[in-house]
C-alpha cells in the first residue's frame, strides 16, 4: 500500500497532464491550473522546512563546535537578520519627502495614503474617530527633515497657497491650510498666520487657497494642512504662486508622491522610515551575486586554457576551430581575412546546430521515455525498491 | 296647474342639466381633463425577429456563443431609422411565471447590416440566453457609440425595441486540438515502441552500450570509501517539475544505496526545498534498501538558499573545505556549471557530470572527468539499476531515434527533390499550438 498509492497517483496526474496538453476545453486547463496551485501550496510548505533545515544544519555546526563553524555563525546571523527584515520591513516609507506629521496632534493619526491621490496614486491622510480629534502635516520638520520641506520666500512679496482636499463623511471633519512664516534663523515671525478652512466634500476635490504676503524679514514658508473632527480628510497637489512678479516657486514634494529619503543607518535600524530590505537587497546581494558571476571570466580563462592544449587530434581541431571563432567575433578577424566572419557564422550555424539538434532529438526521447515509465509504475527506484 | 306646469319645467330643464354633465365624456371618467399630465408614452419600436443561439464552430475552450437574428418586420416608427442592434446576455434558462433576471451585462453595440454576433467570456456548461435590441435614431444621424460605455448609443433621441431572447444553449467547445493530431500520433507511436521492446525484455537479454561515466560511478564510491571523504551530489539547479531534476533524484536514489553499503556520506546541498523534501525520502529508501537505515542522516541533504549565485557560492566553499572525493552534477544546470566545475577540479575530485542543458555540455566535458550527454542522463537510473525492464527501454530509444533519422531522411528526399510531396510533409509535421 505505500508504494501503491504513490504509484496511483502518479498514474492518475501523469495520464491527466499528457491528455490536458491536447484538450483545448476551459475545463482542462482548470485543472491544469489547479494542479499548479496545488504545487505551490506544497511548496509553500516545503519552503518551511527547507528553512529549518538550513537553521538546523549551522545550529549543529555551532552547538558542536565542528570545524569552520565559523562561517555558520555569519550564516545563522544573516538568516536571523534577514528574517527580521523581511517580516517586520523596517525602513518601509511611510511618508513622503519633505512631510512630517504634526507632534501637536492628538487623536488624529496621519498616514501617507498611496492608493488614494487626485491625479495619482499618493495624498496625505489624517484619520480619526474622535469628535475632537486633531492632526496636522507640515514641512517643517526637525533636524535632517528641514532641508528637504524648506520653501524659500522673499520678504514683501505676495503669494498665493493652495491645496486641494476631501472627506469622509461629506461635510465631516474640517479641513485646513495655515500658512507662517520664520526668518533667516529659523525663530518664527510674530504675525498673524493666514488660515482658510472647510467642511470637504466626499466625491470630489476641493481646492483650498490662501492668499498670504510674506513679512518683512521673512526667508521660509511653513505650510501646515490640518483636519479636526470624526472622520477621514485627504490632502493633495500642493501649489505655491506668486501673485506680483514673475518668479515662481516650486513647493517641496507637491504631490507628494516621492518617499523619504534617510540615512543608511537610519534605513537598517528604524522601523518607521526607509526602504531596509530592497537596500540590502541592492547594496548587498546584487553585488555578491555579481562577484560570483564575474569568476567565471576566469574560470573560463582556465578551462579554456586546458582544453584548447592540443595534445590530441580532437584538442587540435577544438582550438583551431576556437581560434577562428574567437578571430570571427573581434573586429581584427576582419582585418585579417574577410572570410573570417563568415566562417565563423557558418560553424555556428552549421556544425554547432547540428550537434545540438542531435542532442536535443535524444534528450526529448530520453525524458519522454523516462516520463513513461514513471507514470507507468515500470520505474520504482525513487520509492525505495527497483 | 299652471305653477305645477312651471315644476314640471324646472325639473325637466335640471334633469337636462345634470344629465348633460354626467353623461359627458369627461363626466363619464369621474374627472376633467387633466394639462400637466404627460402623454402616455408611444409604442416601443419593432424588434428584430428570429432569434437564435447556437454554439460557435470556431469556439475552442467552450467559451463562447453565436447569436443570429432578422431584421423587423414593421417599419420604423416616424422620424427614426433602424441604426443597429443592442446584444444582451442573459444568464439562466427562461423560467415561465418566474420574474427573469436582469441582463448580466450589455455586451455589444452592432450595425444594422450585421445579422450576426459572438458572445465571448462565458463559462462552459452554464446556460446562457442572448437577447437582441433594436436601436433607432432620429432620420439623418449615424449611430455613435458612447464614449464610456460603447456598448450603448450615444445619439441624443435614440430609442430602443423590447429586447427579443433566443432559447436556452450551454456553450460547447471542443475536446481535441486537432491541429496536434501529429503530435499526438507521434508521441503514441513513440510509446508504443518502449513499451514493446520492454516487453520483449521479459523474453531475452539485450546489449546495452557501456557509458563511459555510468561505469566510473564505482570507482568514484570506492575512491571516496578509502579515502574517508565524502561525496557531493548536485542535483541541478532547476525544480522538482523539470525532467532532469527527477531523473537527477533517480540517480541519486541509485548512488545512496550504493554509498550506504560502505557508510560514505553524500552531501546533497539543494536549491529548492521541494527537491530537498523528496531527495530525502529518496535517500531514505535507499538506505533501508540496502539494510543500513542507521546510516541515513537526513542533516546531509539540506536546503542552502534559491539565489543561483548563493548557492554556487555555498556548495564551493563545501567543496573547498571539506575536500569531497567525488562530485556528481546531474540535472539541469545554467551559468554557473563552469564555476561549479572548474572549482571541483582544483579540489582534485573525480567529477561526473550529466545534463540536458546543451548549452552547458562544453564547460561539463572541459571541467569533469565524465560527462553524460543530454539522453544519457534519462539512461543513467536505468543502467545503474541494471534491471532488464528499465534497460530495454533504452532500446526503445534507439529505435525512436531509428525512427527520427527515417523520417529525417524521408523529409530530406521529399522537400529537396519534389515540391507537392514535399509540402505536404511538411505540413503534416508541422505543430501548430501547444
Amino acid at each position: 500500500m505505500r508504494k501503491a498509492i504513490p504509484l496511483v497517483i502518479g498514474f492518475v496526474t501523469g495520464t491527466f497532464m499528457f491528455v490536458q496538453f491536447f484538450v483545448p476545453h476551459e475545463a482542462g486547463e482548470y485543472g491544469y491550473k489547479l494542479l499548479l496551485d496545488w504545487v505551490q501550496i506544497i511548496s509553500a510548505f516545503a519552503m518551511i522546512l527547507g528553512l529549518a533545515s538550513l537553521f538546523h544544519s549551522n545550529w549543529e555546526k555551532v552547538r558542536r563546535r565542528r570545524r569552520d563553524y565559523g562561517y555558520s555563525v555569519v550564516t545563522l546571523v544573516a538568516f536571523v537578520f534577514m528574517v527580521y527584515v523581511g517580516l517586520f520591513r523596517p525602513g518601509e516609507p511611510v511618508q513622503p519627502r519633505g512631510w512630517v506629521y504634526g507632534r501637536d496632534s492628538q487623536g488624529a493619526v496621519g498616514r501617507w495614503d498611496r492608493e488614494l491621490g487626485r491625479e495619482d496614486q499618493f495624498s496625505l491622510l489624517i484619520e480619526s474617530d474622535q469628535d475632537t480629534g486633531h492632526g496636522s502635516w507640515s514641512n517643517h520638520g526637525t533636524g535632517w527633515q528641514v532641508n528637504w520641506g524648506r520653501v524659500p520666500v522673499m520678504a514683501r512679496c505676495p503669494y498665493e497657497v493652495s491645496v486641494y482636499c476631501r472627506a469622509q463623511p461629506a461635510g465631516g471633519p474640517v479641513a485646513a491650510l495655515e500658512v507662517s512664516y520664520v526668518d533667516e534663523r529659523g525663530e518664527p515671525l510674530p504675525r498673524e498666520h493666514p488660515r482658510v478652512e472647510a467642511k470637504p466634500d466626499t466625491a470630489d476635490w476641493q481646492q483650498l487657497k490662501v492668499p498670504t504676503k510674506a513679512p518683512e524679514g521673512a526667508a521660509e514658508m511653513h505650510i501646515k494642512l490640518s483636519a479636526t473632527g470624526r472622520g477621514k480628510v485627504w490632502f493633495d497637489d500642493l501649489g505655491i504662486r506668486q501673485t506680483e512678479g514673475m518668479a515662481s516657486i516650486s513647493p517641496p514634494n507637491p504631490k507628494f508622491d516621492q518617499p523619504e529619503r534617510l540615512p543608511t543607518i537610519r534605513k537598517l535600524a528604524d522601523t518607521e522610515d526607509g526602504s531596509g530590505f530592497k537596500w540590502l537587497f541592492d547594496n548587498v546581494l546584487v553585488p555578491l551575486d555579481a562577484t560570483m558571476f564575474s569568476l567565471l571570466a576566469f574560470f573560463m580563462a582556465s578551462a579554456a586554457y586546458r582544453t584548447f592544449r592540443a595534445r590530441t587530434p580532437e584538442a587540435t581541431v577544438l582550438l583551431v576551430v576556437a581560434v577562428i571563432i574567437m578571430l570571427g567575433r573581434v573586429p581584427l578577424g576582419e582585418l585579417i581575412h574577410k572570410q573570417f566572419p563568415e566562417l565563423c557564422e557558418w560553424f555556428m550555424m552549421v556544425p554547432t546546430v547540428a550537434a545540438r539538434r542531435g542532442i536535443l532529438f535524444g534528450v526529448a526521447l530520453g525524458s519522454i521515455a523516462t516520463s513513461l515509465r514513471i507514470i507507468l509504475g515500470i520505474e520504482r527506484s525513487h520509492l525505495g525498491g527497483s | 296647474m299652471t305653477t305645477i306646469r312651471c315644476l314640471r319645467v324646472i325639473v325637466a330643464l335640471t334633469a337636462v342639466l345634470l344629465g348633460s354633465t354626467f353623461l359627458s365624456p369627461a363626466g363619464a371618467q369621474g374627472k376633467g381633463p387633466d394639462a400637466n399630465q404627460p402623454p402616455p408614452p408611444p409604442p416601443p419600436p419593432p424588434g428584430p425577429t428570429a432569434v437564435q443561439v447556437s454554439a460557435n464552430p470556431e469556439d475552442k475552450r467552450g467559451n463562447e456563443l453565436r447569436v443570429t437574428w432578422q431584421e423587423p418586420t414593421e417599419a420604423p416608427p416616424a422620424g427614426l431609422n433602424l441604426a443597429g442592434y443592442t446584444i444582451y446576455l442573459l444568464e439562466g434558462p427562461f423560467r415561465e411565471g418566474r420574474k427573469q433576471k436582469p441582463p448580466k451585462r450589455q455586451e455589444l453595440l452592432v450595425r444594422p447590416e450585421r445579422l450576426e454576433a459572438t458572445v465571448s467570456d462565458l463559462k462552459p456548461w452554464r446556460d446562457y440566453r442572448v437577447a437582441v435590441a433594436a436601436v433607432y435614431v432620429p432620420v439623418g444621424e449615424e449611430l455613435m457609440p458612447d464614449p464610456v460605455v460603447p456598448s450603448a448609443a450615444a445619439n441624443e433621441g435614440a430609442r430602443e425595441s423590447e429586447p427579443v431572447a433566443s432559447e436556452t444553449l450551454s456553450p460547447a467547445g471542443k475536446w481535441f486540438k486537432r491541429e496536434m493530431s501529429n503530435v499526438l500520433v507521434i508521441s503514441l507511436l513513440y510509446s508504443v515502441i518502449v513499451l514493446l521492446t520492454i516487453g520483449l525484455a521479459r523474453r531475452r537479454d539485450m546489449y546495452v552500450r557501456p557509458i563511459a561515466g555510468l561505469r566510473a560511478v564505482d570507482d568514484a564510491i570506492g575512491r571516496a570509501t578509502e579515502m574517508g571523504r565524502p561525496i557531493l551530489y548536485i542535483a541541478g539547479l532547476s525544480g522538482i517539475g523539470d525532467i532532469a531534476t527527477i531523473a537527477s533524484m533517480l540517480i541519486l536514489g541509485h548512488l545512496s544505496k550504493r554509498t550506504a553499503a560502505y557508510e560514505t556520506p553524500v552531501l546533497v546541498p539543494c536549491l529548492d526545498p521541494l527537491v530537498m523534501s523528496v531527495e530525502r525520502e529518496i535517500v531514505r529508501e535507499a538506505h533501508l534498501e540496502a539494510g543500513k537505515p542507521e546510516s541515513y542522516n537526513p542533516d546531509n541533504i539540506f536546503y542552502v538558499t534559491d539565489s543561483q549565485f548563493g548557492y554556487v557560492a555555498a556548495v564551493d566553499g563545501i567543496m573547498l573545505r571539506q575536500r569531497p572525493a567525488a562530485n556528481f552534477y546531474m540535472g539541469a544546470f545554467f551559468a554557473e556549471s563552469l564555476i561549479l566545475a572548474e572549482t571541483g577540479s582544483t579540489t582534485g575530485a573525480i567529477q561526473i557530470a550529466g545534463t540536458d542543458s546543451d548549452t552547458q555540455l562544453p564547460f561539463f566535458i572541459t571541467a569533469c572527468d565524465y560527462t553524460l550527454m543530454g539522453e544519457e542522463l534519462y539512461a543513467a537510473s536505468a543502467y545503474l539499476s541494471r534491471d532488464p525492464l528499465l534497460l530495454a527501454q533504452l532500446k526503445g530509444q534507439d529505435l525512436g531515434k531509428v525512427l527520427l533519422f527515417v523520417m529525417l531522411l524521408v523529409g530530406l528526399v521529399l522537400v529537396g527533390f519534389t515540391t507537392g510531396p514535399g509540402e505536404w510533409f511538411l505540413k503534416l509535421l508541422e505543430a501548430k499550438g501547444g
